[in-house]
């Protein structure tokens, strides 16, 4: 963790609203594009990212520093977030009624119309992947976490990081395909 | 196009700043007035929850002196004085027709004067002039033993 993140954390912890404020508008976009990738949607992803912050900041006293980056516990929290909703959802509407179109990456990125082809298949097929691969794929890929780090935020050992990744990868490029 | 690439395309995605603004704000001015209610509510809040406490322990004296107030008829209903009475009355009619049907009534103010005065004797300590008492107590009540004289046997004993 970085000395300036280090303070921010500190400051926030001891309650003061500006630096939790300055640590959201760092970690926002990366949590709001990690819940993205999860739910597909944007609505759901901006409110569960609202929902993130908002239990963070109402927790923050509770958050010990393990040596790790600030971020590791807000990925911790909306990986719960996200366990949460999809457990509500199942709950509420099956699986087979829910129509495909919900799935869409949304056009909030310009991009050419066969980049955006090949994104969308992307998107679709990283929904097929267990929960843990997509973990995996969009914090080590997307995000550019280290294995550490990623091992941290999932509570998983560094090795077994290795091999997921590799898994993941392996079942997204046969998706893909 | 390799996966690794089009994987870092995601990168570009971004939240709507309208989003995020009023996320931030919404979630910081959330805590902020929360605080600011608590610290606002936290007196009012004191002051009542010791008011409550007080009437609630004011109400539960009153109750327990009405609970004994009500209870104690019941309760001691068995201590009513005119009953006692009787029954103390009663008792002691009980005994004295006992001791009236098996003993002598002479007999028994010579016993009860003989151990009345020897009861005193042994606990107070008193001597031998005391003893004379019990002595002559003792033959006057020998001399009530004789039977009563009848007219004439007076008239004789006069005349002498």
């Amino acid at each position: 963790m970085l000395d300036a993140e280090k303070s921010l954390v500190k400051g926030a912890v001891g309650g003061e609203a500006s630096a939790f404020g300055l640590l959201y508008d760092y970690y926002q976009p990366k949590i709001y594009r990690f819940v993205l990738m999860k739910v597909g949607r944007r609505e759901e992803a901006e409110d569960l990212t609202h929902q993130v912050f908002l239990n963070a900041w109402q927790n923050i006293k509770n958050y010990e520093s393990r040596g790790f980056p600030f971020s590791s516990w807000l990925y911790r929290i909306a990986r719960n977030q996200v366990i949460d909703y999809y457990r509500a959802i199942r709950d509420e509407v099956p699986i087979e009624e829910v129509s495909p179109e919900s799935f869409a990456v949304p056009a909030s990125v310009h991009i050419d119309f066969d980049k955006g082809v090949e994104l969308r298949k992307i998107r679709s097929a990283i929904q097929l992947l267990d929960p843990v691969y997509q973990d995996v794929v969009i914090m080590r890929f997307v995000e550019d976490l280290s294995i550490k780090e990623t091992a941290a935020i999932l509570d998983k050992s560094e090795g077994s990081i290795k091999v997921i990744q590799h898994r993941a990868i392996k079942k997204l490029k046969t998706l893909i395909s | 196009m390799d996966v690794l690439e089009l994987l870092k395309e995601f990168k570009k995605i971004e939240p709507d700043k309208n989003y995020t603004l009023k996320s931030k704000m919404e979630i910081l001015g959330a805590i902020s007035n929360e605080k600011k209610l608590w610290s606002f509510m936290w007196p009012s809040l004191r002051l009542s929850t010791a008011t409550l406490i007080t009437g609630f322990l004011i109400m539960v004296i009153f109750a327990s002196f009405s609970i004994i107030k009500f209870s104690a008829p019941v309760k001691f209903s068995s201590l009513d004085p005119i009953s006692l009475k009787a029954e103390a009355e009663a008792i002691d009619i009980q005994i004295n027709l006992a001791k009236l049907g098996y003993e002598n009534p002479v007999s028994i103010v010579n016993q009860t004067t003989t151990v009345k005065i020897g009861d005193r004797k042994n606990e107070s300590g008193i001597r031998n002039s005391n003893q004379e008492q019990v002595l002559s107590k003792t033959s006057e009540a020998t001399e009530q033993e004789q039977p009563p004289l009848s007219i004439d046997e007076t008239l004789r004993i006069l005349s002498r």
